[in-house]
């Protein structure tokens, strides 16, 4: 006993208990043979082996499935070096604490100095599995990670490399420390899983690789053998397991136990994949599976596809559609490309065509409030016959009209309806547009026109509440709008009563970004509407050079308001924030402006769309019918992921017009998406711009973002850092003063019993370093050792009676015999050092 | 199957249902092959358990049969696997324990069989107290791969190991007190009468006692025949040691010392083994090493007891008090002269230089 810790006192104090009692107790179980040393590197060769067969199986079978190609040759003695390298850190204490420092210092070395093409192989990996998900979802691809080096095949390799190193560490814990199936089988086969969930079957090989993986580690965990009995328990081939009524003794590890078990179960895996690859490899779309939990599950991969693990934790639920002015408190959009709308109509232009559903006047602590102003505005206009009451804006009149039917899928709200709306049909009924008056439309004939229209199709009088028909007047971004007629001049007054607020708290905010962008150097001359013009143009200039578009902004901080913060910090977001910014950046500069929010139909859509066999007479006044031969109907879905935000801006004497100055998505927006080197590169280092001096092309916004994401990390961590290592530091030096400070304390007090114990401690302290014993060595051990070294009898066997009745007995040695000991000890010190 | 498979079978089991649930919800061929996989393997492991299971074979023996105060008693335990394939999970069920003081401990030892070769592993056990050492190997459970199965194979094997007490070569003062005539003819037909150790018949000789004739055989062989009663010649001495719980070690060492002592002197002795039970003593005559052996062997199966003079207490109650013993307890030794009724107590040569001091 008379060791340090408590557990080995306990257990020494037990045997001499049994000692006592039944007279016989059992020593420490060993093998006859000396093959233990030789059986450790055999084990450790093995358990390499199952690392290697681990790593390569999950990595190699995932690389497989997206047929991404990479340098085997490279990669494949790299990873079982790694393998064995890790593996090899089992083998005793010397390897375990400096082996796990090495290798993590040659593993950081590596990660720093190859980082952007690992980063790269990254990305590489990561793109052709957003490809071939995207494919497989039908989802727009909208995650696309930066590859800064094209070169996938040596990004991959590398990468898999890096991951691989990864990989071996946890691998080593949960096979070579624990031998635990459930551990190693989270760790490797998610990765397999990626490619299995979307049918895309890894080659045979490596699952044959994960199944002896499998098999062997839950035949040697049920076994019990394979553990190394270096780092806890030196010596010891048995582990001891004690309970009450039973002791068991379990062989520690058994090399050839466990290269038999690894050799079977390669025939194993191998026989049964033979067997069932056809099983595997059938052809089955598993899409066609119907339940609720697999669509749950579709779902939440959707949502991590597109927005990552920080999509799932948003204040709320902003799955795409329409927010009704709402803005900050989402981290991320996250669209389910679940159809909304239904559109049906005949296409004339390459336009995007605007769906209008939501408009917001005034702004205030991160919303737009509804605008139900029109009643207010003009008094004879028709009064809002249902709950639809943001109507298109219908001013300018033509003959040129076209028809269009909506239907409601899972939109939100029903009324969203294409500019210059004149006239709809609604569950059976004819609304009128507010604006369109009935005198105007009467006396030039659209009224009846448009009736015509509606009518002409037979299918298109369906009464369902679902449905609506519009007849509009196509809207196209023109150079110069003319006066129209139809504003009635007190409107126009209400608006610039109405349409030019900004909050107060915002107003600096505002001024600077005009000073910025350069918006108040824009000269005065010409009309009002070039100014206006001018504006618009420079403010989406402004936008698409200083900002950036991205689905996954963040959410806005607490308090902060959602467009102060991204026009003053972040800089990048979605249609939503720079409508709304654009809003009141123009209010601010006295242009009139709204904020929309509705449904756009793009030219891509229109592509995508499905031909009905309408006849496109029916659809469009007799002007606008095309010569195209391919002209025809079209009925188009509409996603929530077509949900867009944009601006309305008065122009004098014309009327609202969409302005859309949301800057187009380039897919840069997720550099730092899978970026684990920088990653650690950031936690150690708090800033290192020389990396910037490399060969490599980055984007503008790569340091700042990387800066931006981890930085605040760096700090602290440095400090913890430095903190532990100066406690762990104080802690070694401190310890023997403070053995010798209890050793005063006890013999200050009269506790002889326990200063002797700490005395003979720090004996057997010196002792151990030159003789190893077993485990539960005894003070019989030391005695024994001492008499071997030391030449006076009488003096040992003095100290190692009292040090027995002190280490035992309830009672306490005298003050002279403490004494007597203490000078034993010192004397026995003194020579074992000399003797040294 | 035995009780400690079950937490496994149900842990299989439940892996077994995630993976059917999984596989309702998301029927993916993955998931299939997992489901067979988990149910081919069980199947496979117990089939060659129990197929071969048996040919096992265990070879369990100890090193000596006895061995000395301070010495490590060594069982070995040969395993040999002549199959082709390992099993994994050996578990050797043993017992051990000092037939004084009875311990119920049950012990596994659990080791792997490796195919096609021979292991064999050593159990050290320490020894603090004399007497008999017993181990006793029960059966071997073997279990499958998966532990969902066992069987139990009965090994059946049973070592005695005893722990004897060092020649410590004690010298005593102590020689054996001349007979008074008196006493002579009394003492030997009591010892006689007591432990009926005829030796021989032999012819009469003038000077034999007439008490000793045998009449019956005189009769048949018309010459005067006597009895010879083993040392007839010379007075016995009864070593009679007290088998208190307490003192049993040291009692028996003094007893093995003085003994060895006795038989340097050439003297004729006899231990007295007493069974608290039946209060029952056997009287074992010691001439040479062997017998000293035996009789320690006796000693080492009687049952303890607390009291201190129980022995001597119930001899005097069967021979009468005034019988003389060499009473033996822990390291004293009284020898009652049953005649003059005065008691002595032997010293060793040793006692007088000891300091008081002995080694742990």
């Amino acid at each position: 006993m008379a060791l340090l810790s408590f557990k080995e006192k306990r257990l020494a104090k037990e045997k001499q208990l049994k000692l006592d009692n039944y007279g016989i107790d059992i020593g420490t179980v060993s093998c006859n043979d000396d093959s233990e040393l030789m059986n450790r590197a055999y084990v450790c060769l093995i358990r390499a082996l199952l690392i290697f067969l681990a790593v390569y199986g999950s990595l190699g079978g995932l690389v497989s499935a997206f047929d991404i190609s990479y340098r085997v040759a490279l990669v494949v003695p790299l990873l079982f070096v790694i393998s064995l390298a890790v593996a090899v850190l089992y083998y005793n204490r010397v390897t375990f604490y400096c082996g796990y420092i090495l290798f993590f210092l040659c593993f950081s070395f590596f990660s720093f100095s190859g980082y952007m093409i690992i980063n790269s192989g990254f990305q590489a990996i990561a793109n052709i599995i957003y490809e071939k998900y995207s494919d497989y979802f039908r989802l727009d691809s909208l995650r696309e990670a930066t590859e800064i080096i094209t070169n996938r095949n040596i990004t991959v390799s590398f990468a898999m490399i890096f991951a691989g190193a990864f990989l071996a560490i946890l691998l080593n814990i949960t096979i070579s420390g624990y031998m635990n199936l459930v551990e190693t089988f989270l760790i490797t086969f998610p990765l397999m899983e990626i490619g299995l969930y979307i049918d895309r079957r890894p080659k045979f090989i490596y699952m044959v690789m994960l199944f002896v993986v499998y098999i062997t580690v839950g035949v040697l965990n049920r076994s019990d053998h394979f553990r190394l009995p270096s780092i806890r328990q030196t010596k010891q081939d048995y582990l001891v397991l004690k309970s009450k009524k039973q002791t068991n003794y379990t062989y520690q590890s058994d090399g050839r136990g466990m290269f038999a078990t690894v050799i079977y179960s390669i025939a194993f895996a191998s026989i049964f994949m033979l067997l069932a690859s056809g099983l595997f490899y059938s052809e089955f779309d598993s899409r066609t599976v119907n339940n609720k939990l697999k669509a749950t599950t579709d779902e939440m991969i959707k949502t991590y596809l597109q927005n990552g693990v920080w999509g799932f934790f948003d204040r709320y639920n902003s799955k795409g559609g329409l927010n009704e002015g709402a803005l900050g408190g989402v981290s991320r959009v996250t669209p389910d490309f679940q159809t909304d709308l239904t559109v049906t109509f005949a296409p004339t232009t390459v336009d995007t065509i605007y769906l209008k559903g939501f408009v917001g006047k005034d702004y205030y602590s991160n919303a737009f409030s509804p605008d139900t102003s029109y009643s207010e505005a003009i008094p004879n206009a028709i009064t809002n016959p249902s709950s639809i009451y943001s109507f298109s804006d219908c001013y300018y009149m033509s003959k040129d009209l076209a028809k269009m039917r909506i239907e409601n899928i899972d939109a939100g709200r029903l009324d969203c309806l294409p500019y210059n709306t004149f006239i709809y049909r609604y569950g059976g009924a004819y609304y009128q547009s507010p604006y369109a008056r009935e005198s105007v439309l009467e006396t030039t004939g659209i009224l009846a026109q448009s009736k015509d229209l509606i009518e002409a199709d037979k299918e298109a009088t369906s009464d369902t509440s679902r449905i609506i028909d519009v007849v509009y007047d196509i809207y196209t971004p023109q150079d110069s709008y003319p006066a129209s007629d139809f504003i009635d001049p007190r409107y126009e007054k209400f608006i610039y009563n109405n349409y030019l607020g900004v909050p107060d708290y915002l107003e600096d905010t505002l001024d600077d970004i005009c000073f910025e962008s350069g918006l108040s150097f824009i000269p005065r001359d010409g009309t009002d509407q070039e100014y206006r013009l001018a504006l618009l143009k420079r403010l989406k200039e402004f936008f698409m050079e200083e900002f950036s578009y991205t689905m996954a902004p963040g959410a806005t901080p607490y308090r902060a308001d959602t467009i102060e913060h991204f026009l003053t910090k972040r800089r990048r977001g979605f249609c939503a924030h720079f409508a709304s910014s654009a809003t009141l950046i123009l209010r601010n500069m006295g242009v009139p402006t709204r904020y929309v929010e509705g449904y756009v139909v793009k030219p891509s859509d229109i592509m995508d769309s499905e031909l009905t066999e309408y006849d496109i007479n029916n659809w469009l006044s007799a002007e606008k019918i095309p010569d195209d031969r391919d002209a025809g109907v079209v009925q188009v879905d509409i996603t929530d992921g077509n949900a867009h935000g944009w601006v309305e801006v008065y122009i004098d004497g014309y009327g609202w017009i969409p302005y859309d100055c949301t800057p187009p998505s380039f897919g840069d927006d997720e550099v730092t998406g899978l970026n684990l080197a920088s990653l650690f590169r950031n936690l150690m280092l708090v800033t290192d711009n020389s990396e910037q001096d490399t060969n490599v092309n980055l984007p503008a916004n790569y340091e700042v973002n990387i800066g931006k994401t981890f930085g605040f990390i760096s700090k602290p961590l440095i400090i913890i850092l430095i903190a532990t290592v100066i406690i762990l530091f104080l802690i070694v030096v401190s310890a023997p003063l403070i053995t010798y400070a209890k050793i005063y304390h006890y013999s200050k007090n009269g506790q002889y019993n326990n200063a002797l114990r700490l005395q003979f401690i720090s004996l057997t302290a010196i002792i151990k370093r030159d003789k190893t014993f077993y485990v539960h060595a005894t003070v019989r051990d030391y005695q024994e050792y001492l008499l071997s070294k030391y030449n006076c009898q009488e003096d040992v066997a003095m100290l190692t009676k009292l040090v027995n009745q002190a280490l035992y007995s309830s009672s306490e040695i005298t003050l002279d015999e403490y004494k007597k000991c203490s000078l034993i000890i010192k004397t026995i010190k003194t020579a074992l050092r000399k003797s040294k | 199957m035995q009780k400690k498979n079950i937490p496994y079978i149900i842990n299989y089991s439940l892996i077994l249902i995630f993976f059917l649930i999984s596989g309702i919800f998301f029927r993916q061929s993955f998931i299939a092959l997992f489901i067979i996989l988990l149910i081919i393997l069980p199947i496979i492991s117990i089939f060659l358990l129990v197929r071969n299971g048996y040919k096992i074979k265990v070879n369990i023996f100890a090193k000596t049969q006895s061995v000395s105060l301070g010495n490590q008693i060594i069982i070995n335990v040969d395993f040999y696997n002549p199959l082709l394939i390992p099993f994994l999970n050996n578990n050797l069920y043993f017992k051990y324990n000092n037939l004084y003081y009875p311990n119920e401990m049950e012990n596994v030892v659990s080791l792997p069989a490796i195919p096609k070769s021979k292991s064999s592993i050593q159990i050290p056990f320490d020894i603090s107290h004399l007497g008999i050492n017993e181990f006793m190997f029960d059966y071997l459970v073997i279990t499958d791969y998966l532990h969902l199965f066992s069987i139990k194979v009965p090994v059946k094997s049973y070592i005695q190991v005893s722990v004897l007490p060092e020649n410590e070569h004690v010298n005593y003062h102590f020689s054996i007190p001349p007979f008074s005539d008196s006493d002579e003819e009394e003492q030997v037909v009591n010892y006689g009468q007591m432990t009926h150790d005829l030796k021989e018949t032999r012819e009469y000789q003038p000077g034999d006692s007439i008490k000793n004739i045998h009449w019956k055989l005189t009769a048949k062989n018309d010459d005067l025949t006597v009895k010879v009663f083993e040392q007839s010649a010379e007075r016995t001495l009864i070593l009679l040691p007290e088998l208190s719980a307490d003192t049993i070690d040291n009692t028996i060492v003094t007893v093995y010392n003085f003994s060895l002592f006795l038989l340097k002197q050439k003297e004729f002795f006899k231990i007295a083994v007493f069974d608290a039970a039946s209060k029952e003593f056997t009287l074992l005559t010691i001439e040479t090493t062997d017998d000293l052996d035996k009789a320690i062997y006796s000693l080492y199966h009687c049952k303890l007891y607390e009291m201190k003079r129980y022995a001597i207490n119930s001899y005097h109650d069967i021979n009468g008090s005034d019988k003389s013993a060499i009473h033996i307890i822990d390291k004293s030794i009284e020898f009652n002269n049953g005649a003059t009724g005065e008691i002595v107590t032997i010293h060793s040569e040793k006692e007088d230089n000891d300091d008081g001091t002995t080694l742990l």
